[in-house]
């Protein structure tokens, strides 16, 4: 009896920890996270930035997050964009990527990649990041992407406060924020507006000063009504000095101005329905002035370039869910218009004119995911999407996708996928180009295919996953440095990839990760390979993160870029409950990995620059 | 001895599962059982699977009729609430606070993390008394 009241004792005394209402809050917020709601496991392999996660690391842009996701590294452009290229890509590949926030896609035809246009997006109104690679779900509808990047809004049901963020930097930079999310009855709402002041390093090439300056606008609206319907508003406008460009002597004076903007509805019927239409409009705008003059696609020279391009994209989509006894059934159907207007493009004070290029494609997906039974699953989806251009030749394509997930036991299981897709030619490689490229308008759809598994190791305090993928491309995208355009490549073209990541929870509120991958591939003209640490720790009331990005040197036409280490570090402390303190240090050995910006000159740069941010965040 | 085996059973049904309406269900409880009172509460919800969860507590007793309670967690507002100056309300929802002026608590979201708050003049008001382990959450005013 003793024995049994000693044995009972050390129960309750093993849970009294558990019992402390700190504790307690705590494991409710984990429980409840919102990405715990929205993941889809057999999406692809994922990994998740949950809100504490952004938070901790003081991840202010969506870049902060980007520089992190394993093989991929990040580089700046001629025009001082930041761009992610997967492992051993050159420049010139354009990275395939999809960008949503919630249940939007944030399409682009003026620059086709999403990220030209969001790389310096703002998130503070975003609640959580899901990144999934590994060949990822056709049921996320629109073109099938290589990495599919998904940020989810505040809810507004969990916010019910007004908040104020300011940041300044070492560099002179101030960035503020405001944001108001409730509810009032059934509905919600969700207002952001940002408005940021951003300084960069000054670089110096052939005497004139290359600056990335810019100024910010950003803003996002969301009124809902739970299950019945959605409308979101998001606006995106950068102005700011154009770096480069696409010559070598600029002028002071070159300006580039990016704007986005989409209105998105859903309507969500019964029996799991769904219909949205969106409309966004998008414009580049820029000035450049060359001393020297850059060299055009016909190799003559040009001092003068101006241009200003519209597009304007809507898209319609219907979705229906079918659960019926062991099978989840998705269908959908989309309607996707892209139009191109070229308001002006002038070289060297000479108009020359553009027909309107508009591309409609008309898609067919469905996805089955059969449960055999609790700890086996297995997922076929297939796509057709149908184009129709103005400028160069209809196509039908086709994407299929076959998916098992097995669990084997309580801590352990495993995915693996089979995909077929295609990558279609962007309309800067087809139709309409800079002048420094020709378009190639008898360009072809390059055809993936994919196989790829992930083993997974989870329980209570450890984690660990091992990922693999071979990819073979036919007719892949390759830039004829002679004829100055994009060709499809006669031969096949082989990637291997292999990860590990492992997450160690010493308690609730301080973790370790860490990951390492590495590409295989013919020729490497970045990185190949990478390492990140993440180290998230709780101090009393403060809040440390640090953060070690590492990825391998290389070399492009025998000029070596050197292996990069980005140390980052942010500590935050709450001041009052309304009141809470940032700061963080970026690049503190000033050794992050650099972009080969002009090979002549071999002048680098690093996107991730050295500077320390402080922060204020009120909250009313 | 009898409360050893109480404490056992009740810790063994708090932490029988962890997911996030246990959890919830697990801090309310906590924050009931550290409300002082001479005698057993009558407790009311319009949540059923909160009435639920005390059914198991010697401390409360668990009623069909709000109008019967002393302390009542309420999720919804509903209007004749104003009506019942001696009831202790705790409320769910953080709009209600500054809806229902008798209402003493309350536990819910606010910047995308759980809350619990107790405003001061209130419990005073009401002649409440917590534990010392909710003494932290005690405010002066609505934020």
């Amino acid at each position: 009896m003793k024995f049994l009241v000693i044995f009972q004792l050390l129960v309750v005394y093993i849970f009294a920890q558990e019992l402390n209402l700190e504790n307690l809050l705590k494991k409710y917020q984990d429980a409840e996270s919102l990405y715990k709601q929205t993941k889809q496991e057999n999406a692809g392999f994922l990994v998740t930035y949950s809100r504490e996660d952004l938070e901790q690391m003081q991840a202010y842009k969506l870049k902060d997050v980007l520089k992190t996701i394993r093989l991929y590294t990040m580089q700046t452009n001629s025009f001082g964009i930041s761009e992610i290229k997967t492992v051993g890509a050159s420049t010139k590949n354009l990275m395939p990527l999809k960008l949503y926030i919630d249940d939007f896609e944030i399409t682009s035809f003026v620059k086709e990649n999403p990220l030209a246009m969001y790389e310096n997006m703002d998130i503070y109104f975003i609640d959580h990041i899901e990144i999934y690679q590994g060949g990822s779900s056709i049921a996320f509808g629109n073109e099938v992407g290589s990495m599919v990047i998904r940020l989810y809004t505040k809810d507004p049901k969990r916010e019910n406060s007004k908040s104020f963020q300011v940041s300044v930097d070492s560099q002179n930079s101030i960035d503020t924020r405001v944001f108001d999310a409730g509810t009032f009855g059934q509905y919600k709402y969700l207002a952001y507006v940002d408005i940021a002041k951003e300084k960069f390093k000054k670089y110096n090439l052939n005497n004139h000063t290359l600056s990335k300056d810019l100024k910010r606008y950003q803003t996002h609206f969301k009124f809902s009504k739970e299950n019945d319907f959605d409308v979101e508003f998001n606006g995106i406008l950068n102005d700011g000095d154009s770096f480069r460009g696409f010559g070598t002597s600029p002028s002071d004076e070159n300006r580039l101005k990016k704007s986005y903007a989409n209105i998105n509805f859903t309507k969500y019927f019964v029996n799991n329905l769904k219909f949205s239409c969106s409309l966004s409009g998008e414009n580049s705008k820029a000035t450049l002035n060359d001393d020297v003059g850059f060299m055009l696609a016909n190799n003559t020279r040009a001092k003068n370039f101006n241009f200003n391009i519209h597009s304007k994209i809507s898209k319609i989509s219907l979705e229906k869910k079918i659960s019926l006894e062991k099978h989840d059934i998705l269908i959908g159907t989309q309607f996707l218009e892209k139009k191109l207007t070229i308001n002006e493009y002038k070289i060297d004070e000479k108009d020359l004119s553009f027909n309107t290029n508009k591309v409609k494609t008309y898609m067919f997906y469905f996805e089955d995911m059969y449960n055999f039974d609790k700890n086996n699953l297995i997922s076929f989806s297939g796509k057709i999407d149908n184009y129709k251009n103005t400028i160069t030749k209809d196509s039908t394509e086709y994407s299929a996708r076959l998916a098992y997930i097995n669990i084997l036991n309580d801590n352990w299981k495993y995915k693996v996928f089979l995909t077929k897709r295609y990558i279609y030619p962007s309309n800067i490689q087809n139709s309409f180009t800079m002048p420094i490229y020709n378009a190639n308008e008898n360009l072809e759809s390059s055809e993936v295919k994919m196989l790829s598994g992930e083993l997974e190791y989870n329980d209570e305090k450890y984690k660990i996953s091992i990922g693999y993928a071979y990819k073979e491309i036919e007719k892949a995208f390759i830039f004829n440095l002679v004829k100055k355009q994009y060709e499809n490549k006669n031969s096949t073209v082989y990637f291997q990839r292999v990860y590990v990541r492992s997450e160690y929870n010493f308690n609730m509120y301080n973790k370790i990760i860490a990951e390492v991958y590495k590409g295989y591939k013919k020729a490497y003209n970045s990185s190949s390979s990478g390492l990140l640490i993440q180290l998230f720790n709780k101090i009393g009331k403060f809040s440390i993160y640090n953060e070690l990005v590492y990825r391998n040197g290389y070399s492009i036409a025998n000029i070596n870029v050197d292996a990069g280490y980005d140390w980052t570090m942010s500590v935050a402390y709450p001041l009052t409950k309304q009141i809470n303190l940032k700061l963080k240090c970026e690049n503190i050995l000033d050794k992050a990995s650099e972009s080969l910006i002009d090979r002549k000159t071999q002048f680098t740069v690093a996107p991730v620059e050295s500077k320390m941010v402080m922060t204020m965040e009120y909250t009313f | 001895m009898k409360f050893i085996i109480f404490i056992l059973l009740t810790t063994s049904f708090l932490f029988a599962s962890s997911s996030g309406d246990n959890i919830k269900l697990k801090i309310l409880q906590n924050i009931c059982m550290g409300i002082k009172s001479s005698k057993n509460m009558k407790v009311w919800s319009d949540e059923e699977v909160v009435k639920d969860s005390f059914l198991s507590f010697n401390k409360f007793e668990v009623v069909s009729d709000f109008k019967e309670a002393d302390l009542i967690i309420i999720k919804n507002n509903f209007a004749s609430l104003d009506k019942y100056k001696n009831k202790h309300i705790f409320v769910l929802d953080y709009n209600l606070l500054s809806k229902i002026p008798n209402s003493f608590g309350a536990f819910f979201w606010k910047k995308g993390r759980p809350n619990i708050v107790f405003i001061k003049s209130r419990l005073d008001e009401q002649k409440l008394q917590l534990a010392s382990e909710l003494e932290p959450y005690i405010e002066e005013k609505v934020w």
